[in-house]
């Protein structure tokens, strides 16, 4: 038997292509090998991913200057820093200090990242589509229009200024809807909202379920709740004396992880998340048989039924968990999958953990950056940023567009 | 008319997929192209349609060699039938028929009356006169495969082009195709088509040209070429080749058989 | 010509046939061929542009201040308007400022025949260049939407505003071209993008160039609020100006605001005339196009460039109305024809109809000191609609 060569480098999707001096037989032997090379650099890769985040975290909780501390110069940034190392030295000796602050808002932004990248992995694979993410799928508009409806409904009027939520720490009695009434209305909102554009999907394909119709009825929804905003955009600004329940809606949109944020919010979201992210860990190697297509599935002895209406709902359910604490945050979800399928390969199974880690990579060095530039309150534009410059890069360089179906 | 490849050897970027192809048809003539997957059938019918410039030698149409001739003037001559079709939009029968028409409308222009006279005269002899109405998307691929010659024949063509046409049809549907495509021959129609059933032309008793891997490409009338020798060296398979009785028309008729097992189909 | 006998083949192949037939096919009735016919799409042509008429003529009797329907009143103003300046031609001694004067709420009625115009022309507009993008890139979701022009309409407006400040009101017609080239630069990025991207591919990519376009709508939209951030916090009453300027409440009559949007709505209208039967090409594939003598490139530049010009020119002097061009061109398609000349003239007219009717809307909504945007008025209006057509029909596309 000839010898076979085996590349160094494997390729973004498997390239079936027989050589022309091999027969197949010869072919299926280079692929079972090229296959083994991918696992083993994919499981690599995610130690590695692992690491980075470990490091990462750690760094910034120790090192990293608070919002509003920050000097604004590459000078003052590391005067803070030293600050900061001496105040954590402190606290390690004992002698006072406390990182509690800092602590609760990188475990925020960490499990938000892996929240956000993961169910747009587990979009993509369910709907068999590159472009399903939370926020094409009306997750992002379903909760900003639970926002927006909470701000109308719920908000308080106190002595002629309108108060959009009550503080955590002067109530005394812990009852789950006084506290989080904000949170749980735009929670239910993106649920209600994604089972109304998956029902819109299901009618327009009569009652089979495709990619295409999904992301249409999405994106029909996402303007139908544009104009709802804006309704009430106009509504707030004409009878509000100061624009506050305006702003909470602008606020909302912009997302950030700024906002007042104590154990309370992190308890409330790693309640859901936590249990969320370990289902799919469990669950994920299904997705592999999912996005065969569905008649494959189903011979293959796989629920399809069952399995991608629980994956599409834990991953909405972390998404809109998300958006309701932080506010719409694009891109994450779109854009992690793909850069993570770069280095793991299309494999379900390697793919759903490395995204959760390389989400909240990709979130503490966007927020860092964003702390540095002072635009820590517009955590959505500076994603975007990112995102669409990457997205147009890797377009542009003419992987975008096909590396899924 | 009479469709001449002289010497031609084609493929995509300079890098010559098919080479020496030497063949002659005239009108009436079915022109069968075989060979396996891959093997460049569709290069040389993009070539014989201009859609690709040929690397060297010439197609000649009664004579003159097309290189020179617009899309237009070609068009007047050839008509294509790609081989799966399937518009994104829910076009009715009569309107893809139409758009056949195309063509020969000026660009302001809308299809006048002798437009849909010739329309209306080809949903008749092409039977589809209960399916004029209906969406082309909800068609049956026999149904759809009959709707798109009929689109090419609207073009007036002497020459149609036919790229695997009875690809996934049924038997019904097959022979539905074929007999269309016979009828269309003895009315002085030059047919070419692809396909992977060696059988049907022999069926059609058509010149074929086998397209081999490697190997030069032979011509000739379906009955000489299609032979055991020539099937094992194009398809890599062993293909017997055997001769039947029509009970109802006393003809022999010729049939190839792949056959499974055996040592040499391992390979 | 002669044909050959038939053959028993051919006569089982019939048979098999009419068996299928009879399980499949439903036989054309005669009302239903008479739906299919050219005399009643001419018929039907006819009717739509008669309602449209109408409904353009109900508009011009709703005031904008108080909501009075007078229609006598209305005839009498719009007959002095055509004649006064015929009149003046020819009349020397003809006193013009002397009639206009006496007659009642005349300045407002000619306002009134400007802001119907400019609804209907926007709607009709918006929705001939809907069906376009849809065509070409045969995809029922497909608008210049998706390709970044309201994005750019929007972004042209926010440079407007910062550039000029509070003056912003005095140089309006600075604002078409912030608008204009702004939506220009847009789009012409997501066609860069698709193009490159298609490269590997051999041509222009469809999919790279709707993701650029979503990638640069998503992020538009963002840095647009972040702006409008911006503007909340400055006091001195710029966010109401913005407001004023981007909610289309249809406030350009100035004679170059419609000089500008005349000429270019007929510069976009001609091509689609004239060549209304050609663009179906673009629905073809491009292959079998060339195998007939048509070459599409040409066909899908000149779509592509008219078509995102169409929805800037409605988006800019209507407001942001995009998402007629989403709904009506789909629920034309999928009630009613399918051939592009048919197609645009039919979702032009209901996307006519329906700006005129949310134009109403809005003059009603308006006389009772109620500010509503023109394009959440479409949206409202438009949405039970769609959602009736899809639940009624289901999917036509695949």
């Amino acid at each position: 038997m000839a010898k076979v060569r085996v590349t160094a480098k494997p390729k973004g999707k498997n390239n079936i292509e027989l050589r022309p001096s091999e027969n197949s037989q010869l072919g299926d032997l280079r692929r079972e090998q090229e296959r083994h090379q991918k696992v083993r650099n994919s499981n690599l890769a995610i130690l590695v991913a692992a690491i980075v985040l470990l490091v990462l975290y750690a760094f910034s909780v120790t090192l990293f200057v608070l919002p509003g501390q920050s000097s604004g110069t590459l000078a003052g940034l590391l005067m803070d820093m030293r600050e900061k190392f001496t105040y954590f030295l402190r606290f390690i000796s004992g002698s006072g200090g406390g990182f509690s602050s800092n602590i609760v808002r990188y475990t925020i932004i960490v499990l938000s990242g892996a929240a956000l990248a993961s169910a747009g992995c587990v979009f993509q694979g369910s709907f068999r589509n590159i472009i399903a993410s939370p926020s094409t799928m009306g997750v992002q508009a379903g909760a900003s229009l639970g926002n927006t409806l909470y701000t109308f409904f719920f908000s308080e009027v106190v002595a002629g200024t309108v108060v959009i939520q009550s503080d955590y720490e002067a109530t005394s009695n812990y009852d789950v809807w006084t506290l989080n009434k904000q949170q749980l209305c735009a929670v239910a909102a993106a649920l209600i909202s994604v089972w109304i554009v998956t029902g819109i999907a299901t009618l327009l394909g009569k009652g089979t379920f495709s990619g295409g119709n999904i992301l249409f009825s999405g994106i029909i929804f996402s303007s139908f709740v544009g104009a709802i905003n804006t309704v009430f955009e106009y509504y707030f600004m004409y009878y509000d004396p100061d624009n506050t329940r305006w702003r909470n809606l602008q606020v909302f949109s912009m997302g950030s992880f700024d906002k007042v944020m104590n154990y309370h919010h992190l308890a409330m979201m790693s309640i859901v998340l936590v249990p969320c992210l370990l289902l799919l860990l469990f669950i994920s190697p299904k997705l592999n048989v999912i996005v065969m297509g569905e008649d494959e599935a189903v011979t293959m002895g796989v629920n399809v039924r069952l399995y991608r209406a629980l994956l599409i709902s834990v991953g909405t359910l972390m998404a809109a968990v998300v958006y309701a604490f932080v506010g719409a945050i694009g891109f994450v979800g779109f854009i992690v999958p793909q850069i993570c399928r770069r280095f793991t390969g299309p494999d379900f199974r390697k793919l759903i953990p490395m995204c959760m880690i390389m989400g909240g990579v990709l979130l503490i060095l966007v927020y860092n950056l964003a702390l540095l530039f002072g635009f820590s309150l517009y955590m959505n534009m500076v994603t975007s940023v990112i995102g669409c410059s990457m997205m147009v890069y890797s377009l542009l360089a003419g992987k975008g567009g096909r590396s899924y179906a | 008319m009479i469709l001449e490849l002289n010497d031609l050897c084609c493929g995509y970027n300079g890098k010559a997929i098919i080479k020496d192809i030497r063949v002659s048809v005239g009108s009436g003539d079915v022109f069968c192209i075989l060979g396996e997957n891959g093997v460049g059938k569709s290069t040389l019918f993009k070539t014989i349609l201009k859609l690709i410039p040929p690397i060297s030698g010439k197609v000649n149409i009664d004579g003159a060699d097309i290189s020179g001739w617009s899309a237009k003037k070609l068009a007047s001559y050839c008509a294509y039938v790609a081989q799966s079709h399937t518009p994104p939009f829910p076009y009715s029968v009569r309107e893809v028929i139409m758009t056949g028409r195309m063509g020969k409308i000026n660009a302001f222009g809308r299809p006048g009356k002798k437009d849909e006279e010739i329309v209306d005269g080809l949903i008749e002899e092409m039977d589809l006169r209960d399916y004029e109405n209906r969406p082309y998307t909800e068609l049956s691929g026999g149904e759809r495969q009959l709707v798109m010659i009929a689109r090419a024949l609207a073009q007036e063509p002497q020459c149609l082009v036919l790229d695997e046409p009875t690809a996934n049809l049924d038997y019904g549907n097959k022979v539905l195709v074929l007999n269309t495509l016979q009828r269309l021959a003895n009315r002085g129609m030059t047919i070419i088509f692809t396909t992977h059933d060696p059988e049907q032309a022999l069926l059609l008793n058509a010149k074929t040209l086998v397209l081999f891997r490697g190997r030069p490409p032979l011509f000739g009338n379906a009955n000489s070429v299609i032979t055991e020798k020539n099937l094992k060296r194009a398809y890599n398979a062993r293909i017997r080749v055997v001769e039947v009785l029509d009970e109802e028309t006393f003809q022999q008729v010729r049939v190839c058989i792949p056959m499974l097992g055996g040592e040499e189909n391992r390979t | 010509m002669p044909r050959t006998p038939q053959t028993a083949i051919e006569r089982q192949a019939k048979a098999s046939r009419v068996v299928n037939e009879s399980k499949t096919l439903r036989r054309a009735k005669p009302t239903q061929a008479f739906l299919h016919s050219r005399k009643w799409k001419r018929i039907r042509n006819f009717l739509l542009l008669i309602l449209a008429l109408e409904l353009f003529l109900l508009s011009l009797n709703f005031r904008t201040r108080n909501n009075a329907f007078i229609p006598t009143e209305t005839w009498m103003n719009l007959k002095a308007m055509f004649i006064i300046p015929f009149r003046s031609l020819f009349d020397n001694s003809f006193d013009a400022d002397a009639v206009r004067d006496s007659l009642p709420y005349y300045s407002e009625t000619v306002g009134r025949f400007k802001l119907s115009l400019i609804a209907f022309l926007s709607g009709v507009i918006i929705c001939v260049g809907g069906t376009m993008f849809q065509t070409i890139f045969k995809n029922p979701i497909a608008s210049p939407n998706m390709l970044g022009v309201a994005t750019g309409v929007s972004f042209g407006n926010i440079l407007f505003i910062l550039t000029f400040g509070l003056e912003a009101g005095s140089h309006l017609t600075a604002r078409y071209l912030y608008c204009y080239s702004a939506a220009t630069v847009l789009v012409l990025v997501a066609f860069l993008a698709g193009k490159i991207s298609g490269k590997s591919m051999g041509g222009f990519s469809v999919e790279g160039t709707i993701l650029a376009g979503m990638m640069i709508t998503q992020l538009g939209s963002v840095v647009m609020q972040y702006y409008r951030m911006q503007l909340m916090d400055d006091e001195t009453g710029l966010l109401e100006l913005y407001q004023m300027l981007t909610s289309g409440d249809l406030l350009y009559q100035d004679t170059a605001s419609m000089i500008i949007f005349l000429s270019l709505s007929t510069i976009c209208l001609l091509p689609m005339i004239l060549l209304g039967y050609r663009f179906n090409s673009v629905a073809f594939d491009d292959m079998e196009m060339k195998a007939m003598g048509i070459s599409n490139g040409r066909m899908r530049g000149l779509g592509l460039i008219i078509g995102s010009l169409m929805a800037t020119i409605a988006l800019v002097h209507c407001g942001d109305v995009g998402f007629l061009c989403m709904v009506i061109p789909f629920m034309c398609r999928d009630r009613l024809q399918t051939e592009f000349g048919e197609v645009s003239y039919l979702a032009g007219m209901t996307g006519g109809m329906i700006s005129l009717a949310s134009r109403i809307i809005i003059s009603v909504l308006n006389a009772h000191n109620m500010m509503a945007p023109a394009g959440v008025v479409v949206t409202l209006v438009l949405l039970p609609l769609f959602i009736l057509t899809i639940a009624r029909r289901g999917s036509v596309f695949k």
